[in-house]
């Protein structure tokens, strides 16, 4: 943080290339890391920089260009050779063991694991190893029992065990609560002053700005700027990060709201393990309404979306849609009473990848007329119908055959909206709607769901994103561990006391 | 699997996914490694002192030419079609039925019991006897399909166990309780024969593949234009997205896992009606295995069930002729293996193209250019 120039360079990256089927990932890219500070790599979804930090770990060969650690040239053939070169990375998701404890997932296929091991030996050089670091847990847990944040901190300690001078970490924060967050950072600036150096990949500005030292700036596979924090500011990171686009925000609240549309009372339901995950829920919204959930993952958002649609049965409490009663109905029937939803997974659950277009627009219309007929399922409907989506949803394809997998993350998730847009004609909820989305792709889909919202629907946003939620919701409710909170206007409350009640450590304003 | 043992062979030229899927180049890979065994066996038979040419003359002219032929190859080709179907509908579901062979032996049994034990008029028998044939097929197939939903226990592993179970069954009904004691000597090791016959067409087709013809056409036809086919693909082709769309999925798979075991207990009784008439261990030959090779050569293509079940009842048939010019009919075996092992490496193959390292980077410019080209919008 001090003078940069002051400081060796640990790291180069020369003139990388990486090309995979239809696109290159990677254009001559260069980098560069001196020892002792954290760098931000920063872009929109697919401007490299996984991909970029695939290489460097190891898991990836580039098609072209040198790695260079400590004023050697090193071909990093696998992961192993990366270790030995003191590179660890921490994926987005986690490679953890989960029926492991946390001692045995970091000796796991470690060179320095004993040939013969004992529980209290493995604890016990992991114990220290942790205090350490500053990045604690306890190591007889087992990992399916950790919070993520606790996850992250395991898969953190097993790069630093072995001996990683050059720490990657791929969004660390898309998971963390804000103050899990801000623990984080804390412990990655106590890490660089042993003259240990992180690399830190993300595309949320703020953090960025807080954390980092240098900001490499990727888009479209190429180099655009690396930028000393003290240069830049948020305006300037965004308009590197997403090139000539505009990149402003206006979205109107909704002034018409209604009657109520969607109404729960005292709603509970368990989860997969038959645990309860949504304890006594009360949420109303009315007619032309957005509400977003916020909350970090895992704490009900996904039952509470499901128990809403249909997925999953209600225990006790009461569901209306227009004052009628609709507890305990089927997804089909959820969807015939005008409930859309946008779920969590677009590639688990949202669509079918290897099938076309077509197949995919009329997964929730195909037991309706016109594309059904008597016994028959009519061809020319369907098509028309899945034209039609694509033309509504601005989904860029070259036809409505080609399967869905080869459609970038955002047309696939237009498609979904659009799809579900259709089918909602009360109540739209959608989960994570623009996860993993580019900016335009992101801001197609949300402005969607503001259209639909002014057309007089009950939208519910669940996001993890807090800024999309701050962004385009009338009102806003916080769930922690399968409660929520009453909903509250967007004056009354602000970023830091949101965060405080997802982390549960404020119950109520 | 396949790119990374190539890529080790041949360090210089690389397996590239290719981005689009062609079922035409699907095809031509699959008939090119028809013809690859077909010249791989000739081959062997060369060196073996035979002349291939005579052998496929002669292999040739008995099949199409001599109504012999013809009635045989059609008669073998209907079980095999209706086992090809059999599997597909499972596999459209991602079932994947290997109790084909053990279903229709517990078919032909139902089949067989009728037969036997039930006296009327014949045209009545006869459907009694296809409907107890299918009910049978379709309850021993309930079996996995009840372990594999109630409990997540692998169809692939209960359907493969249960085969040998319906085997044996097979053995102790024909040859021991329900055993030929009017034969010469009493030591006939198959049940007595069945008085019934079903229609023969034109002298040569034999009703048994009209049905099987039938159910094809029926099936393409659910598949590809009713509500529930679009069910069942969807469901195969992701659970989790006919779950969330309010499928009944948990019953498509009952109903999708029961006709395949109808479909595999139906051409047990009509190769017991049309061929053996009589029930023993030795009914079937390996029919059942040989409709999961048709389903897998067909791919998943419906209609390709019919000309797959033909050529596939033609190699099997060859076996016949080739034990008449002093050959083991083990080499047919043989073949059919290599076959289904050149078809499915040209299956995964038609997916790649072979690019020189060394020209890799401007052929993925060019195909991002045309990438970005296939991404304009539609019209408005």
């Amino acid at each position: 943080m001090t003078d940069m120039k002051e400081k060796p360079t640990l790291l180069e990256m020369r003139n990388i290339w990486k090309c995979f089927p239809g696109v290159i990932a990677n254009k001559a890219i260069h980098f560069e890391l001196h020892a002792g500070e954290v760098q931000a790599l920063l872009g929109e979804n697919g401007a490299g920089k996984t991909t970029l930090m695939n290489i460097l770990s190891g898991l990836y060969q580039p098609d072209d260009g040198e790695i260079i650690i400590d004023g050697t040239q090193v071909s990093l053939n696998n992961p192993q050779d990366a270790i030995q070169f003191g590179i660890g990375m921490v994926h987005q998701h986690f490679r953890l063991v989960d029926n492991l404890t946390v001692a045995e997932n970091i000796h796991l296929g470690w060179s320095e694991t004993p040939q013969i091991i004992n529980a209290k030996k493995l604890y016990s050089s992991i114990e220290s190893l942790m205090a350490e670091s500053g990045f604690y847990c306890d190591p007889n847990r087992k990992i399916e029992d950790l919070s993520v944040g606790e996850q992250q901190r395991v898969e953190i300690v097993k790069a630093l065990a072995r001996g990683a001078k050059i720490l990657i970490l791929d969004e660390p924060t898309s998971v963390l609560t804000p103050q899990e967050a801000e623990d984080l950072f804390r412990n990655l600036q106590k890490m660089t002053e042993s003259g240990r150096s992180v690399i830190f990949i993300s595309h949320k500005l703020d953090e960025v700005l807080s954390v980092s030292d240098r900001i490499t700036i990727l888009r479209n596979g190429e180099n655009v700027i690396t930028l000393p924090r003290t240069e830049s500011d948020t305006r300037i990171l965004a308009k590197h990060m997403v090139g000539d686009q505009s990149f402003e925000k206006k979205y109107v609240p909704g002034v018409e709201i209604g009657k109520p549309v969607l109404e729960l009372t005292g709603v509970s339901a368990t989860d997969d393990q038959g645990l309860l995950a949504l304890n006594n829920i009360d949420l109303l919204i009315r007619e032309g309404e957005l509400i977003g959930v916020a909350g970090v993952s895992g704490n009900g958002q996904c039952e509470l979306a499901e128990a809403i649609t249909g997925l999953r049965p209600i225990n006790s409490g009461q569901l209306l849609i227009n004052g009628e009663d609709w507890t305990d109905k089927s997804a089909s029937e959820m969807a015939a009473a005008g409930v859309g939803h946008i779920p969590e997974d677009r590639n688990k659950t949202g669509l079918m990848p290897d099938l076309p277009i077509l197949e995919n627009a009329i997964l929730r219309e195909y037991r309706n007329p016109p594309i059904r007929k008597g016994p028959w399922l009519r061809k020319g409907p369907a098509a028309e119908f899945a034209t039609r989506l694509v033309r509504d949803g601005d989904v860029r394809t070259p036809n409505i055959s080609v399967a869905v997998r080869v459609l970038s993350g955002g047309n696939q998730q237009k498609l979904i909206t659009q799809r579900e847009i259709d089918v909602a004609t009360r109540v739209l909820v959608a989960m994570h709607p623009t996860r993993g989305l580019d900016i335009a792709a992101t801001e197609a889909v949300r402005s969607a769901l503001i259209r639909h919202r002014d057309q007089g629907v009950a939208v519910l946003l669940i996001s993890e994103d807090l800024d999309e939620i701050l962004s385009i919701s009338d009102r806003i409710v916080v769930m922690y561990e399968g409660s929520i909170s009453r909903s509250f206007t967007m004056a009354e409350v602000n970023r830091d006391e949101i965060g405080l009640m997802m982390g549960g450590s404020k119950q109520d304003i | 699997m396949i790119p990374n043992l190539f890529n080790a062979i041949f360090p210089k030229w690389k397996l590239q996914r290719r981005s689009d899927y062609s079922r035409v180049r699907g095809y031509i890979f699959k008939l090119l490694a028809v013809v690859l065994a077909l010249l791989i066996t000739a081959l062997a038979l060369k060196v073996a002192g035979k002349s291939p040419l005579e052998l496929a003359r002669i292999l040739i002219t008995t099949s199409f030419t001599t109504k012999f032929g013809r009635t045989q190859l059609l008669r073998l080709a209907t079980p095999l079609i209706l086992n090809g179907v059999a599997m597909l509908i499972a596999s459209r579901m991602q079932l994947f039925n290997l109790g084909l062979e053990g279903q229709l032996y517990i078919g032909a049994f139902a089949a067989i019991a009728v037969g036997l034990h039930v006296s009327g008029p014949p045209a009545l028998v006869i459907i009694l006897m296809a409907l107890a044939a299918m009910a049978a097929g379709a309850l021993y197939a309930l079996i996995p399909a009840v372990m594999r939903i109630k409990a997540g226990v692998s169809e692939i592993l209960t359907t493969l166990l249960l085969n040998p179970l319906a085997i044996q069954f097979a053995a102790y009904i024909g040859m021991d309780i329900w055993r030929d004691r009017s034969a010469v000597g009493g030591s006939a090791n198959t049940t007595p024969s069945i008085p019934y016959n079903l229609p023969t067409f034109f002298e040569e087709v034999n009703f048994g593949l009209i049905l099987a013809v039938i159910i094809v056409l029926v099936v393409w036809l659910v598949f590809s234009r009713t509500p529930w086919g679009y069910e069942v693909t969807a469901g195969g082709s992701n659970i989790g997205a006919a779950k969330y769309s309010g499928m009944p999925v948990i019953k498509n798979l009952f109903i999708v896992m029961l006709l395949s075991g109808a479909l595999a207990g139906l051409s047990g009784m009509t190769q017991l009606v049309e061929v053996t008439h009589r029930f023993s261990p030795r009914l079937s030959n390996n029919l059942g295995w040989m409709g999961i090779n048709v389903a897998i050569l067909a791919g998943g293509d419906t209609l390709a069930i019919l000309p797959w079940g033909i050529f596939m009842a033609l190699i099997l048939f060859s076996g016949t002729i080739l034990k008449t010019q002093g050959i083991l009919d083990e080499v047919v075996l043989a073949l059919t293996g290599l076959i289904l092992l050149l078809a499915s490496i040209g299956e995964v193959l038609a997916n790649y193209r072979l690019v020189n390292i060394d020209k890799l980077e401007q052929n993925t410019q060019l195909e991002n250019y045309q990438g970005e080209a296939k991404n304009e919008a539609l019209p408005k």
